[in-house]
């Protein structure tokens, strides 16, 4: 009965740098006033960190907003990168943080917004073709589990949609929030917990 | 292993982060209990859910935001950074690749097919529409990708005179912030000199009130004084001219009348001596050391009309204080000696007498005065002082 929930490694779900300079690369670069490493690195990380924001505020306009707000904070923090260290995690959690600055800023409630009529959608589902009833309860699942993370508390949120929805490992978690892997997995099993009483919860209110 | 328990090891589990013994026992309980094992199955469709959630594409315009702010947080960057470059290449590098992949496939086409005049003729003619509509395509692209330019440099112009405009604002305001700083220390000092000279000018009416209080008080004193002196000289001068001219009769009756209603002569200069403070002493008793000390200063150091009045008054004073001791009394035999039969007769020899009978006084006083109850300790210095200054 062995279950892995790993789908895939973490490394799977960043963006390509076969073709160019490495993530760490462009930050140097930008900070050096290098105009072209930015434009790269925006090209790179612009669907994942308005995604990732997207995520933890439950509002596309807003994490369009806040996305921009992340790409201006590394342009001009892009200095304070040691270029030992993960650029990937460096520009994460500068997209955690403006998050959780937005959030902090307005303590309320998130109302429920995934698809903005009219706007185009990217489905990275890994699962193959579908009927229709397997579509629809797909869909209830995700508006079900997005509404189940959005009553989280933002912590906790943030915890999940870092590991589950972006993938990352722990040590990647550990230097986005500055403690050591065995804090991030004691953090993140709380949270797990708290979303599946939730998920649970919800699952017997929806049924009852 | 509680179901409790099993749920907190869910996550964990999951991970696959439980060692040999903990996974065994986990996997025990959720085979045999059917709750645990529908949880786990959820919890675990939930977690493949999240990592499913759809990924939306930012539409084009983000990137365009981002580089005009930064370019605007960086105006010395704004060249470099402006975004249409990159677009517009892009586009117009897609169209002309997609123009010589069709070219390609048509000249391809056209050698697979054969030297078939009509179906040559027909390719061709296809190629020639596609290759202009690819033209159309490119003439489209390149032309809105100069409107882009020229809106941009509106944009670009706009934002420039916008910052230049602020700055000026900006200017302005810096000036009138530092005119009105200035005006406000200007008043501010005013107001200070106005203060420090409304400040001295009070002081001064205040030492010049002081001044011109103390002026009047001392003139007060001075008034009252002299006021006084010149009642007692006036007081005294009839009495004065009694003793010159009265009788021997009027002398006895005057003195069986008391000490209290006729002043002594030179009384009037010995009042200064009582001015105590910032009341007038006037002493009534007549045998206080003040008095008698006052009497032999005026007869020893005031001229010679006031110090026969002194010694006048002390004749009485001597003679009311003896009286008591009877006519066999050392005292009231040296009056006889001096006077004769009565206090006030003329002496017998002037010079002599005076000489020896202020002494007498004196030492009369001096013993007198030290056995007074009320004056046991200043009556003494006092005598002795006037006996001195004497």
């Amino acid at each position: 009965m062995a279950r892995a929930l790993r789908k895939s490694s973490p490394e799977g779900a960043s963006p390509d740098t076969s073709n160019g300079p490495s993530d760490g690369d462009c930050l140097v670069g930008i900070a050096m006033g290098d105009h072209a490493c930015f434009n790269e690195l925006l090209s790179r990380y612009q669907d994942r960190v308005v995604n990732l924001i997207n995520r933890l505020v439950g509002d596309w306009n807003m994490a369009l907003d806040l996305g921009q707000e992340v790409f201006l904070r590394i342009h001009r923090r892009a200095s304070t990168f040691r270029p030992e260290g993960n650029a990937r995690s460096w520009i994460l959690a500068v997209a955690v943080n403006v998050g959780r600055d937005y959030l902090r800023s307005r303590r309320q409630r998130i109302l429920y917004l995934d698809r903005v009529e009219g706007m185009p959608t990217l489905d990275t589902g890994r699962a193959g073709p579908a009927t229709p009833p397997e579509i629809l309860e797909r869909e209830e699942l995700r508006q079900r589990v997005h509404e189940v993370l959005q009553d989280l508390p933002e912590f906790h949120r943030t915890m999940l949609v870092l590991r589950d929805f972006e993938g990352l490992s722990y040590l990647e978690m550990g230097e986005i929030f500055s403690c050591e892997v065995g804090t991030v997995k004691s953090r993140l099993h709380r949270a797990r917990k708290q979303f599946e009483e939730l998920f649970n919860r919800k699952r017997m209110g929806g049924t009852a | 292993m509680s179901c409790a328990h099993v749920r907190d090891l869910y996550s964990p589990y999951l991970e696959g982060e439980l060692d040999a013994d903990d996974r065994a026992q986990f996997e025990a309980h959720v085979n045999l209990c059917e709750p645990c094992s529908e949880r786990l199955g959820d919890l675990e469709s939930a977690m493949g859910a999240i990592a499913d959630l759809p990924r939306h594409p930012v539409p084009r315009s983000f990137a365009e935001d981002v580089l005009a702010k930064v370019a605007a947080d960086t105006p010395g960057a704004a060249e470099s950074a402006r975004p249409f470059p990159w677009v517009a290449v892009g586009r117009w590098a897609a169209g002309v690749l997609l123009g010589i992949t069709l070219c390609l496939a048509g000249i391809q086409l056209f050698m697979e097919v054969g030297p078939d005049p009509d179906v040559a003729l027909v390719e061709r003619q296809r190629t020639e529409r596609q290759l202009q509509a690819i033209q159309g395509a490119l003439e489209k692209l390149e032309s809105s990708r100069r409107e882009q330019q020229a809106e941009f440099r509106v944009d670009q112009e706009k934002a420039r005179e916008t910052l230049r405009a602020l700055g000026e604002s900006h200017k302005q305001l810096e000036g009138r912030i530092a005119e009105n700083a200035n005006a406000l220390d200007r008043s501010s000092r005013e107001r200070e000199a106005l203060l420090e000279q409304r400040i001295d000018d009070l002081a001064k009416m205040l030492v010049a009130d002081r001044r011109s209080n103390d002026a009047e008080i001392d003139s007060l004193k001075r008034e009252i004084i002299i006021a006084i002196s010149e009642r007692g000289m006036r007081d005294a001068e009839p009495t004065v001219a009694k003793s010159e001219a009265t009788t021997e009769q009027e002398a006895d009756a005057e003195l069986a009348e008391g000490e209290g209603l006729t002043r002594p002569p030179g009384l009037g200069l010995a009042v200064e001596y009582y001015w105590e403070d910032d009341h007038l002493v006037w002493q009534q008793d007549k045998t206080h050391p003040q008095y008698i000390s006052t009497l032999f200063t005026i007869y020893d150091s005031a001229g010679a009309e006031a110090s026969d009045r002194a010694l006048w008054e002390l004749d009485k004073l001597f003679a009311k204080a003896t009286a008591h001791l009877g006519p066999e009394s050392e005292e009231n035999s040296l009056i006889k000696r001096w006077f004769g039969t009565e206090i006030d007769a003329e002496p017998v020899d002037p010079k002599l007498v005076e000489r020896e009978r202020v002494e007498v006084y004196r030492k009369f006083w001096i013993e007198e005065l030290r056995t007074e109850p009320e004056a046991e300790s200043g009556s003494e210095e006092e005598s002795g002082d006037a006996g001195t200054d004497a």
